[in-house]
């Protein structure tokens, strides 16, 4: 009887240590809808202010294709920040940066031209 | 007493007779001698008789008494004794030859033909002038003289007016006929004409001799010849030669034989040999100008349509215009724009003549001699004969024109004037690629201009084409159907085509212009159907250094309206719509995100940041039923930073926190693991078999001790 029961307890063992053997399961991931949630980075948060007011100023009439991407680009970060793709988002926020840049000197463009419809 | 009278009358005829032989020869008396008869006493006497043209006096009482051909003697003593029958006392009768008269007849081109009374002595010219003189048309050298006896005698009237020769006349005698004859230039029919006229006729009366000079001199006309006569001296009597007359070849026809006079050159020599002598009978001829071949050191050559083509002599400082003004210049029907001046040694020069006129031109050329100018006749429009327009003038229109066809040209003309000519584009003309061919050695290059686009923005002329004669001009056609063009396609050149492909209504190949925009070709081609993915047309643009594909996103065009968004296409550009149904192996990873294990669909999905993971299992028709859906994973790949991370679905179902769905980006991968993937699933399959094996074993065991 102990000789049945040593040899269960090995095969048991034996089976555990071919269980353990095997990759664990990944952490569960975050971030999927963090355009739902509040910005945390600062970095971000500014890019979210400076869109804002682009928006504000009309870039969707002056730069409406640029404005989507923009929103889009800040959207990705925004998950990557809260995905923990920290790296990912510093890139794309570089980008942003430049495309907030495009927006605003078209913005600017655009309501120079404005004026000087309306003075003539 | 009456013999005694007789033997007296006898002595005194006797005594005169005796007398008469002594003092002066005895004398005949004449027809038209004047006697003298003497009788005192007697009224009837005292007067002349004058032996009239029988011969005969007439006596008073007596009668007529012929004294012809008598004595004065002899004659008195008829007289006495014809009066002895009715007058007494005749002893005192004197007869006497009171003078002598010459009685002929002037005959012909006299003014008062007649008998005329002359002197004596006188001449055959005394007895014209008593006839009145000569009329006009009298033919001087051949005036005839006929005697009594039947004998006549020609007489060079004229030799006598020219020599004085006063020999050349005859003596004229009683009854002599003076007969004038008309010239044969006086014709058959009598009219009046004056002196200059019968001059200008010439003075040939004689067929035979006459002289006939005719031709290019001022009074062509028959000369009487004379000996020694030259031909510059028929010529003068001509009135010279014209202006139109060839000096240099003169005809001269001497018993036959044609000998050709230069008259120029002996001119410019003065040698008398080449003065050929003109034989009685000679025929010159002075031809025109234009008839003979003129040519020579200083010949200009004036051809065409000029009032008086011809060759003109020129000298040093004639210029162009002198020598057309010297051809009475260009008609009516000249085209002045091409005149050509031929040149001695073959080369050809153009020159238009309003162009210079206009100030536009610079000098109009020198001309030498030896060189010809050629002005062209005025081509009409309507001219069938299009042969006499060479290439080098004209220019072919073809296509689409009212009007197409081979147009006469001129550099003065601009591309524009061209078109107007050829009644303008059609209204499937495609202006905006006209192809004017040009042709440089032989070669032809084509030039393309864009009609349309300067119509509508302007431009500088110099932008527009200059054209030149042998230059081919095409306006080609619009396409009539874009769509079933199939039969036409090759007309359609490929620089002017646009190609369109994939997912819309008529994909084909579209005739395309500049100003068109990428909406235009996609509407052309009836638009993008249902399945046309929107976000991934290209635009492969060709044509350029190199190669280069833009992606448009028509979908988001759509949706914000930026006209950033639609790229520049031009002709041979290639447009591309894919279809968002069909498997997008073409697609870069970038953009896809693959969805693999227990699901519906597995593959590879567009992902895009404004998607989630939700989305991608839906769109991958969502976990299977052995799916493990609370352990999947999402493998985020990146270049710096690659992560995974588990995503339970039915606790997010459950909860509906979104905090816990994870962040998938295009190029990430999911992974839905099935439920045989599970560890504790496993260690329990595991125990149980190794219980039923530890089971299998006790049991044996057991019974092997028994």
């Amino acid at each position: 009887m102990e000789r049945i029961l040593m040899a269960l307890l090995l095969a048991i063992s034996l089976s555990g240590c071919a269980i353990l053997k095997a990759e664990p399961w990944p952490e569960r991931g975050t971030g999927g809808f963090a355009e739902w949630t509040e910005i945390t980075d600062e970095r971000a948060r500014t890019q979210m202010a400076r869109l804002t007011k682009a928006r504000e100023q009309g870039a969707s009439v002056y730069a409406a294709a640029d404005l989507v991407d923009a929103d889009m680009l800040m959207q990705r970060i925004r998950r990557e920040l809260a995905g923990g793709l920290v790296t990912d988002a510093a890139m794309d926020m570089g980008s942003l940066d430049e495309k907030l840049s495009l927006i605003e000197s078209r913005i600017a463009r655009s309501s120079i031209l404005s004026r000087r419809g309306r003075r003539s | 007493m009456r013999i005694v009278e007789r033997i007296a009358a006898v002595l005194f005829s006797f005594l005169i007779s005796f007398a008469t032989l002594a003092g002066e020869p005895e004398t005949k008396l004449k027809i038209g001698d004047v006697l003298s008869i003497e009788l005192p006493g007697e009224a009837a006497f005292g007067k002349p008789f004058q032996i009239d043209r029988r011969g005969v006096i007439q006596l008073p009482e007596i009668g007529e008494i012929h004294v012809k051909d008598e004595t004065l003697a002899s004659a008195s003593a008829s007289i006495r004794n014809a009066l002895k029958h009715a007058f007494r006392d005749l002893d005192k009768l004197t007869v006497s030859l009171k003078e002598q008269k010459l009685l002929v007849s002037v005959h012909g081109y006299v003014k008062n033909p007649g008998n005329v009374e002359l002197a004596a002595d006188a001449t055959v010219q005394m007895a014209i002038v008593a006839a009145g003189g000569l009329m006009q048309g009298a033919q001087l050298d051949r005036i005839q003289v006929k005697r009594t006896n039947g004998s006549s005698q020609e007489i060079d009237y004229k030799k006598y007016l020219d020599s004085g020769d006063m020999s050349l006349l005859p003596h004229l005698e009683p009854l002599d006929v003076i007969f004038v004859p008309a010239s044969p230039l006086t014709g058959k029919v009598q009219i009046d004409f004056d002196g200059k006229t019968l001059a200008a006729a010439g003075d040939g009366g004689e067929e035979r001799t006459a002289v006939k000079v005719f031709g290019e001199v001022n009074t062509p006309a028959i000369f009487a010849w004379k000996q020694g006569v030259t031909v510059i001296d028929m010529i003068m009597r001509a009135g010279g030669i014209t202006r139109y007359a060839a000096p240099d070849q003169i005809r001269i026809i001497n018993k036959g034989a044609p000998v050709i006079f230069n008259l120029a050159s002996y001119l410019d020599s003065g040698d008398r040999k080449l003065l050929p002598d003109i034989e009685p009978g000679a025929t010159i001829f002075v031809p025109k100008q234009v008839d003979e071949i003129r040519r020579g050191a200083l010949t200009v050559y004036v051809m065409g349509e000029v009032a008086k083509p011809g060759a003109f002599e020129t000298r040093d400082g004639a210029t162009f215009i002198d020598i057309l003004a010297n051809a009475g210049g260009p008609t009516r029907f000249s085209d002045t724009r091409q005149i050509k001046i031929i040149r001695s040694n073959g080369k050809v020069e153009m020159f238009d003549l309003p162009s210079y006129t206009n100030g536009k031109s610079g000098a109009p050329p020198k001309v030498s001699a030896g060189d010809a100018i050629f002005i062209p006749e005025k081509s009409d429009t309507q001219e069938p004969s299009w042969l006499k327009i060479p290439s080098s003038r004209a220019v072919q229109v073809m296509g689409a024109l009212y009007k197409p066809g081979r147009y006469e040209w001129s550099d003065d003309m601009s591309l524009f004037d061209l078109l107007a000519q050829a009644g303008g584009p059609t209204a499937h003309a495609d202006i905006s690629n006209i192809e004017i061919i040009r042709n440089e050695k032989d070669r032809a290059h084509p030039i393309r201009f864009n009609l349309e686009t300067y119509l509508k923005g302007g431009g500088s002329l110099k932008d527009v084409p200059r054209i030149h004669g042998g230059y081919i001009v095409m306006v080609p056609e619009l396409s009539q159907d874009p769509v079933d063009n199939k039969a036409q396609w090759t007309r359609q050149a490929p620089e002017k085509s646009i190609y369109v492909m994939g997912q819309v209504g008529a994909p084909g190949r579209y005739a395309f212009k500049d100003g068109l925009g990428f909406l235009d070709i996609i509407t052309a081609a009836n638009g993008p159907t249902g399945s046309a993915d929107l976000r991934n047309i290209r635009v492969s643009h060709r044509g350029q250094a190199g190669a280069r594909v833009t992606n448009v996103n028509l979908s988001l065009y759509l949706q914000t309206g930026d006209e950033r968004l639609l790229p520049r296409v031009k002709s041979g550009d290639v447009v591309y719509v894919p279809d968002k149904n069909r498997e997008s192996i073409d697609q870069p990873p970038s953009r896809m995100v693959r969805v693999l294990g227990a699901v519906t669909k597995p593959g590879r999905y567009q992902f895009t940041d404004d998607m989630s993971l939700l989305d991608l299992l839906a769109e991958a028709g969502g976990p299977t039923t052995d799916a493990l859906q609370d352990r999947i994973l999402v493998v985020n790949l990146s270049s710096g930073q690659s992560q995974a991370h588990a995503f339970d679905m039915l606790g997010f179902a459950k909860t509906g926190d979104i905090s816990r769905v994870p962040v998938v980006r295009a190029g990430d991968l999911v992974y839905v693991p099935n439920k045989n993937q599970d560890e504790w699933r496993q260690l329990r399959e595991e125990a149980r078999d190794i219980v039923q094996a530890a089971s299998l074993f006790s049991i044996i065991s057991a019974l092997g001790l028994k």
